[in-house]
């Protein structure tokens, strides 16, 4: 059976046309499989006087005798092609220091016409991708993985096959790189890497999963025509293809600041004199960056010159939180647990009664009041 | 599995025996194209044996007869089937002192390629390359003792 081109009612009566057909169809299709042997064979029929006489039948090394003939042949070779890119375009996976096995992916189609195996490697790269330099302070182990090896069964954990195995043609896989972001990261560091994969043989076929083969190497001539040959058609013409892809670091990014104002003195001038009260304003500031600081605690020793006001701004309000939105209660080991204490002249405000998160961006004032003492 | 082999070349040769050798000597070989560079560094079409052949690269058999007998032979036809793995390249049969003719329905009718049509969704249109079964040479002229004739034609491995 030929394949005819369906339902596209075009009449290619030019030789270009079809020859732009004809190239259209190779790059676009995967191709006759490695391995087939392609026959041809010519039949030539003829008479002598007026005597039809039996056809005879060619052969690669000529033949004189009817059904004597054998066809030629030649053996279709592999041809190796493939991509690699990464899979989620300059959309970056945003992290935090901290995280473990971080994850971005990279999609390899095989246009081999052979199914394929691929080694795969992964590293830290230098150069800049996507615009944004790599920050030189890569993250820490690099895993791939690929579910079952060939995609199949969706996204891989970590016990899954860290190369592309048994690979059909013409199929698609997704790889996935995990990486540990170390707390030392920074907010707005790009750690850039660069994912590479080789073709590799296949002899384990497709019954034998689970076992990553040789690297392949371009068949060096003259061949072996019994022999499935392998020439590399993928770009390059080395069997190697790499992609790059980045993590962004987002972090929060703190600034703390704080300021004493003495707000009433028993003399005019708001004078630090005995019986004046001051008030401390801390402000938490991450506006810098660009992650929520979550569970932030402060901790603040009360000068022992000094004594804390108790209920500076109200009844159980020790504490304002920014300028009065709010408050708390600084009692002795948060006994009304609403995430204020005060014990042996240490204020804490913020603890497991309390979670206070700073949005990145956003800034937070804590406000509390001392007395000086008149002795 | 070697003995088995053995049976069956046993076999084809008694079969051999019994025909009697014909009047012309049938051959076909195949080479491939490939773009090399000349001493002038200009890219130049040469022929090598195809040995290594991967998908899109294009092939060339070419069809040797000769008649080895005391008579001339008339009516000489020779037909070639395409492999379902090869698309026949358009304008590529050649075969001097032949009309060379194609059949879109597996050997069955044969016509000059511009005369073919192919039946499809009820309509008829010219058929194309992708249509082609079979090729053949028809002999405007009768083969004398001793003489040779060559047909040839590319195709391209799908």
């Amino acid at each position: 059976m030929k394949t005819a081109t369906k339902g596209l009612g075009l009449q290619f009566k030019l030789g270009v046309s079809v020859f732009a057909l004809l190239v259209g169809q190779q790059a676009m299709a995967l191709g006759t499989d490695a391995g087939t042997s392609v026959d041809n064979q010519a039949l030539v029929s003829y008479t002598v006087g007026t005597v039809a006489q039996t056809p005879i039948d060619s052969d690669p090394a000529g033949n004189s005798t009817p059904g004597n003939g054998n066809p030629t042949t030649f053996l279709v070779d592999r041809r190796v092609s493939f991509t690699l890119v990464e899979a989620s375009g300059d959309n970056l996976p945003v992290v935090n220091p901290g995280d473990t096995d971080v994850v971005t992916s990279f999609t390899l189609v095989n246009t081999s016409n052979a199914i394929m195996d691929f080694r795969l490697t992964v590293a830290d790269f230098p150069g800049a991708v996507f615009g944004n330099a790599d920050s030189g302070s890569p993250f820490a182990n690099y895993r791939i993985r690929v579910a079952n090896g060939d995609g199949a069964g969706g996204v891989p954990d970590l016990a899954d096959l860290d190369y592309v195995d048994e690979l059909d043609e013409d199929e698609t896989v997704e790889i996935y790189v995990f990486a540990d972001v170390p707390l030392t990261a920074q907010n707005g560091d790009f750690d850039n890497i660069e994912l590479a994969a080789f073709a590799a043989d296949d002899a384990n076929a497709a019954a034998t999963p689970g076992a990553l083969d040789a690297d392949l190497a371009a068949s060096a001539g003259p061949d072996d025509p019994t022999v499935i040959d392998t020439v590399f058609g993928d770009a390059g013409n080395d069997g190697t293809e790499v992609a790059q892809d980045q993590w962004e670091v987002e972090s929060a990014d703190l600034v703390i600041t704080k300021t004493a104002a003495v707000i009433s003195s028993p003399f005019p001038g708001l004078l630090a004199v005995p019986d004046s009260v001051i008030e401390y304003t801390i402000t938490i500031d991450n506006t810098g960056g660009a992650a929520d600081a979550t569970s932030v605690s402060i901790s603040d020793v009360i000068d022992s010159d000094v004594t804390f006001v108790d209920e500076a701004y109200g009844v159980g309000q020790d504490i304002s939180f920014d300028s009065g939105a709010s408050f708390c209660n600084a009692d002795a080991a948060d006994a009304d647990t609403d995430g204020c204490s005060l014990d042996a002249g240490t204020l804490v405000v913020g603890n497991a009664n309390l979670a206070i998160t700073v949005a990145g961006g956003a800034s937070l004032t804590i406000q509390f009041q001392v007395l000086i003492p008149n002795l | 599995m070697k003995k088995m082999i053995g049976a069956i070349l046993l076999t084809l040769s008694v079969s051999a025996l019994a025909q009697e050798q014909g009047h012309l000597s049938v051959q076909t070989t195949v080479q491939k194209e490939t773009v090399v560079m000349n001493e002038n560094g200009e890219q130049e079409t040469t022929l090598v044996p195809a040995e290594t052949v991967v998908p899109g690269e294009r092939v060339i058999y070419t069809i040797t007869f000769e008649n080895v007998s005391d008579q001339p032979a008339g009516d000489v036809v020779i037909t070639n089937p395409i492999s379902d793995n090869l698309i026949y390249v358009d304008g590529s049969a050649f075969g001097p002192g032949t009309d060379i003719e194609f059949s879109v329905d597996g050997g069955q009718s044969f016509a000059a390629a511009n005369e073919l049509t192919v039946d499809e969704d009820g309509a008829s249109r010219a058929a194309t390359v992708d249509d082609f079964t079979h090729i053949r040479w028809v002999m405007q002229n009768e083969l004398a003792v001793g003489a040779q004739g060559t047909a040839r034609f590319t195709a391209q491995l799908k």
